[in-house]
């Protein structure tokens, strides 16, 4: 049971390390102007990276140009990407860093809301979503500043360490975890007031 | 069923709709790319570090500036009055016959007060009636 387990392991860090090493083949490829090695990168990646940029952003149609403008400035300066990190790590703080600058310029310009309609949103994983937990995510994520909710994507969704997220956002690992529990407690108390709102009704 | 606040949050901002990319999403990327970056947005972000740094020094220095340098308009009246108060003495030893003195002497007339010189008088206005009679001037008045 134990060597089966051990097996399993040893097969997924195999398999992680092929899709990583093919992986820097393509950085290499894309580096010298392949244009298929950036077509496969963008493949594998490209959904992750709109969907970050949809919730930090709250924007469907701007999450997907801030996900291509991404892209356009980590292609460009691809020569700047030394392998420190996992290649993810350093793509999500461009996509971060790109979101950022188009929520302050909105500030600036006063153009957008922070929240928007659906309208061009896809609804995620292809369930059912419960009403109520999708509302109190929405509830969440509109008192959230931009950082926090690219910090909780980054975690919940995307599964990165405290490290990785620190890496990202150019943050000490020890604001990192006070937020990301701050959030958790403020969703802990969103559910409780949804809860006994349900019951009440 | 999510058992802890961990899974069900995750569950929660799982549930948040998100854009799928589209089509022509990988091809508007490449044609982007494909396109020749003109030198000057390239440049500008890679020194945008030091202009915001040079921004910021120049505002600063500006502010240290404005605040340390003394207003053009107003006047020193503390160092004229200093130089006047150290004056005064002087002039006061200038006119005693100083070798019959002895030193506490000296002291003594330094601090003594001296009177101040007298003001000059202020120019009175001309009498335009200083040809009419008495009568006349009264009458007027």
């Amino acid at each position: 049971m134990v060597s089966e387990f051990a097996g399993k392991i040893a097969a997924a860090e195999s398999k992680e390390a092929t899709v990583d090493r093919r992986e820097m083949e393509q950085i290499e490829r894309a580096c010298a102007g392949d244009a298929g090695a950036v077509d496969w990168l963008v493949s594998r990646y490209r959904v992750r990276v709109v969907r970050l940029a949809a919730h930090v952003l709250g924007d469907a149609e701007e999450a997907k140009d801030a996900a291509q403008d991404a892209f356009i400035h980590a292609f460009r300066s691809l020569g700047g990407y030394r392998n420190e990190g996992r290649f993810y790590t350093w793509l999500y703080s461009i996509v971060v860093r790109v979101c950022l600058d188009r929520r302050r310029l909105a500030w600036w310009r006063r153009e957008r809301p922070l929240e928007t309609p659906d309208d061009g949103f896809a609804a995620s994983g292809g369930e059912i979503a419960d009403v109520e937990l999708l509302i109190v995510a929405k509830s969440l994520m509109a008192q959230l500043s931009p950082p926090m909710r690219a910090m909780l994507v980054l975690r919940e969704l995307e599964g990165l360490e405290y490290e990785e997220i620190a890496q990202v956002l150019r943050i000490p690992v020890g604001r990192v975890r006070w937020r990301l529990h701050a959030a958790r407690a403020q969703f802990q108390e969103l559910w409780q007031r949804a809860v006994e709102e349900t019951e009440s009704v | 069923m999510c058992n802890t606040n961990d899974d069900r949050l995750r569950r929660a901002l799982d549930s948040i709709p998100v854009p799928a990319p589209g089509d022509g999403f990988n091809a508007r990327i490449l044609a982007a790319l494909a396109e020749p970056q003109s030198g000057w947005p390239a440049r500008l972000t890679s020194v945008r570090p030091m202009v915001h740094a040079a921004v910021c020094a120049l505002a600063v220095t500006l502010i240290l500036l404005r605040w340390s340098a003394p207003s053009p308009n107003s006047p020193t009246p503390v160092s004229e009055t200093a130089g006047a108060q150290a004056a005064l003495p002087a002039l006061s030893l200038d006119n005693v016959d100083l070798t019959r003195l002895s030193l506490l002497d000296v002291e003594a007339l330094a601090r003594r007060p001296v009177p101040r010189p007298a003001e000059a008088p202020q120019p009175q206005e001309p009498d335009l009636h200083s040809d009419l009679s008495p009568d006349r001037k009264a009458a007027l008045a």
